[in-house]
């Protein structure tokens, strides 16, 4: 049962997605025990993985539809046929940030969607969304990968112009489709680059056969190119604001991890399939590291600038989904600049290291503050019928556990000691700084205007009188929505007491699995 | 020489198609335009499996092969599911299109913006 | 195993415990809470105009508070030029998203193929 766990994770969700509108028109209440079990059995699953994989050090290999499931390479052959399942550190970190946020999200929307806005599908699309985010995780093999892509794709442009009735979700969900369906079919084009000359899918055969010629550099770059688009990094991030103010708030911070994931695709292309930089000569990484670098630099300050200017609170927050994508950006770009360098990466020993693990943590604690502010963006809005700043006052006086979270939230994206923004922003600060100051003063800086936008919403929506009269909607905030921002906020202010237990257990170990050459 | 005008057809298919992302504004002349780049990339794959003068993959005929070639099956599977999750994407995103239409009554997205009132 | 505050040592000398700093900020809440008792200023008058926030003038019951739109106005005026530039980049028009795209393509190409493609 237990050599099952990677295709289980994937299946399971899969299979009941397509069953719940059957048993949604059942009983709407047997389909909310359903989905919550399936959630909660994959988020066991996952955390049941961690001794063995994070912490073990193990490396889980599962190849669907064999008779031995655990035998790579079958007798007789010498390649990887079939699609394989690879779980090492760096999938079940990523993996752990999508079940926490898909259960999160899910006990959230228990009661912020009512049950007569097609709530049978809006479950079933955001199970698609969690199975597409896991198989991009979990996969090894560059087809599949580009499927859960889509799968992902199709299942979020679908939940972003959910509500249909109103006039501009269409128009963001078919920008969200477009956008997706033009970089998945470049990273199609990569795939089928390195098809034609390795004649396989698989990521650790064809980065094992890697001979760096023209045409794998023009593979890396149709891969990498649309990966950062869906991911949101400048200058392709301009349908990041549009859609995801117009999706319903707890899908805008389903989406903020759904684009991790293609974030995760382009670190795990770039060290997994191409990167073995220090033998094979034909590749400039020191360039991909700078490019990945002035990437992620343009995304931090152009995305807090313009997020300081807006007026729609959810518009805002996506810009600053922009900013903190940047940072990511830079401590992996760091790490990948000084992993190419000549001397022995005794450079990425130092401090390319500590530059990875601030980015790829920060990953994690971006996506628990990120979707917090969401989820009380969704409470803003609700309550005032507009997601306009102009026309909100004074929700601290009714709804205080809201405040809050929106204050921790707000606080931690800041880098306020000791919340976990500033937990992984410190790492990032310091191991930056030396190897380009400008970069970390930069980094500061962003983190002072990001402070100042959110002191912005934090004056508008919270302080000044109370007004009654501004206020539409006064249903109180279910048990489920407080549920939901309650794990959140645990969790933030927790890996901001304990970074060195969390990076020690999962980011160390994704690292590891990151950057180790077989 | 017909390899030569299939990689040329496939390069001149993605190009028009995006020579038309970048200058048409109709909602669905840009799902037509995705739907010309899918087809380049689907005909890449199939060119890249094609063997000059082989037979279909059927694994039947593998033993009485000899001489023969037989063309790369993988790329044709694989292309098989592109073509239903281009299919896919073509729907939902008409669909979203018939929506935008109904709420906006235009499909200009000069007139889509959408960014300033945002109401 | 690892730990943050050998990495923060080897490189600045810098030692991070956040349960450390969450301890010296509540006993400072406390000394301050403690000392406010005795030597804060309590001669003000609750029910008064006293506590209420100074609306230049105005007495009405409703505070006029600056909305959002006007918060940073020095701080935008300032930097007009950037930001009419910058927001001209992002009018949400999907011709200009796949120009971008198209352009990124070409450009890290270029790049990381060392110019000779």
């Amino acid at each position: 049962m237990t050599d099952h766990i990677p295709v289980l994770i994937i299946a399971l969700p899969l299979l009941t997605a397509f069953i719940l509108p059957i048993v949604g028109m059942i009983n709407t209440r047997l389909r909310n025990i359903l989905v919550f079990l399936v959630i909660a059995a994959v988020n066991l699953m996952l955390i049941s993985l961690v001794q063995r994989v994070s912490i073990g050090g193990e490396v889980l290999h599962y190849v669907v539809g064999a008779a031995d499931p655990l035998q790579v390479i079958r007798e007789g052959l010498d390649f990887p046929i079939r699609i394989v399942l690879k779980i090492d550190g760096f999938s079940l970190f990523m993996a752990l940030i999508s079940g926490v946020i898909t259960f999160v999200v899910f006990l959230f929307s228990l009661s912020y969607i009512k049950e007569g806005e097609r709530k049978n599908y809006y479950q079933l699309l955001m199970l698609l969304i969690f199975v597409g985010m896991l198989g991009m995780e979990f996969t090894n093999d560059l087809f599949n990968f580009f499927v859960f892509l889509e799968i992902l794709s199709i299942a979020s442009a679908a939940l972003v112009a959910y509500r249909t009735d109103r006039k501009h979700p269409p128009y963001a969900g078919y920008k969200y489709m477009l956008v997706s369906a033009i970089a998945t079919s470049f990273l199609l084009m990569g795939i089928a680059l390195c098809y034609a000359q390795y004649g396989s899918f698989n990521i650790d055969y064809i980065h094992g056969m890697m001979k760096y010629t023209l045409l794998d550099k023009m593979a890396l770059v149709f891969m990498l190119v649309p990966l950062a688009m869906k991911a949101g990094a400048i200058p392709m991030h301009m349908w990041v604001p549009d859609t995801y103010s117009e999706a319903p708030a707890p899908i805008s911070a389903l989406l903020k991890t759904a684009s991790m994931a293609s974030l995760y695709g382009l670190f795990r292309l770039s060290f997994s399939l191409f990167g073995n930089p220090l033998e094979g000569g034909g590749m400039n990484y020191h360039t991909l590291g700078w490019i990945i670098i002035v990437m992620g630099v343009l995304s931090m300050f152009v995305g807090v600038t313009m997020a300081l200017v807006q007026n729609d609170v959810k518009r805002l927050m996506a810009y600053h989904a922009v900013s903190q994508t940047g940072y990511m950006l830079l401590g992996v770009g760091v790490g990948i600049a000084v992993h190419a360098q000549a001397d022995g990466g005794s450079a990425f020993k130092l401090f390319g290291r500590v530059a990875m693990m601030g980015g790829i943590f920060h990953m994690m604690n971006h996506a628990f503050y990120k979707g917090l502010l969401f989820l009380t963006s969704g409470v803003m809005a609700r309550r005032f019928g507009t997601r306009d700043l102009n026309r909100m006052v004074g929700l601290a006086h009714r709804d205080t556990f809201t405040t809050v979270a929106f204050v921790i939230g707000a606080l931690a994206i800041a880098g306020i000691p000791p919340l976990n923004g500033f937990s992984s922003k410190i790492l990032l600060y310091e191991s930056v700084y030396q190897f380009s100051p400008l970069l970390s003063i930069i980094a500061i800086f962003v983190s002072v205007l990001t402070l100042a936008s959110f002191m912005k919403v934090f004056y508008s929506a919270f302080m000044g009188p109370e007004r009654k009269d501004m206020i539409i909607d006064a249903t109180p905030v279910s048990k489920g929505m407080i549920l939901g921002m309650s794990i959140l906020c645990v969790l933030v202010v927790g890996f901001g007491l304990f970074p060195d237990l969390v990076v020690g257990t999962i980011v160390e170990p994704a690292i590891e699995s990151l950057v180790t050459i077989l | 020489m017909t390899d030569f005008f299939l990689y040329v057809t496939v390069v001149l298919l993605i190009f028009f198609g995006m020579v038309a992302l970048i200058y048409k504004r109709n909602l669905i002349k840009i799902v037509i335009a995705l739907n010309i780049i899918e087809a380049g990339i689907n005909l890449l794959f199939i060119a890249l499996a094609y063997r000059p003068n082989g037979t279909a993959p059927i694994f039947t005929l593998a033993p009485a092969l000899g001489e023969l070639k037989m063309v790369l099956p993988t790329p044709q599977a694989l292309i098989l599911t592109n073509i239903v999750i281009g299919f896919g994407t073509t729907a939902l995103m008409l669909t979203l299109a018939i929506l935008t239409y109904q709420n906006n009554h235009t499909l200009d997205i000069r007139k889509l913006r959408g960014v300033e009132n945002n109401d | 195993m690892f730990t943050v505050e050998k990495i923060f040592t080897q490189n600045t000398g810098i030692i991070w415990y956040p349960l450390l700093l969450v301890a010296i900020f509540l006993l400072l809440i406390c000394i301050l809470w403690i000392w406010g008792r005795y030597y804060f200023r309590n001669d003000y008058n609750k029910n008064t105009a006293q506590v209420k926030p100074f609306n230049s003038g105005n007495l009405d019951e409703i505070n006029y508070p600056i909305r959002s739109g006007n918060l940073y106005w020095g701080f935008k005026k300032a930097l007009e030029s950037y930001f009419t530039f910058i927001e001209s980049l992002h009018k949400g028009d999907l011709n200009d998203y796949m120009v971008w795209l198209f352009l990124s393509i070409g450009v890290v190409l270029l790049l990381v193929s060392g110019g000779l493609l």
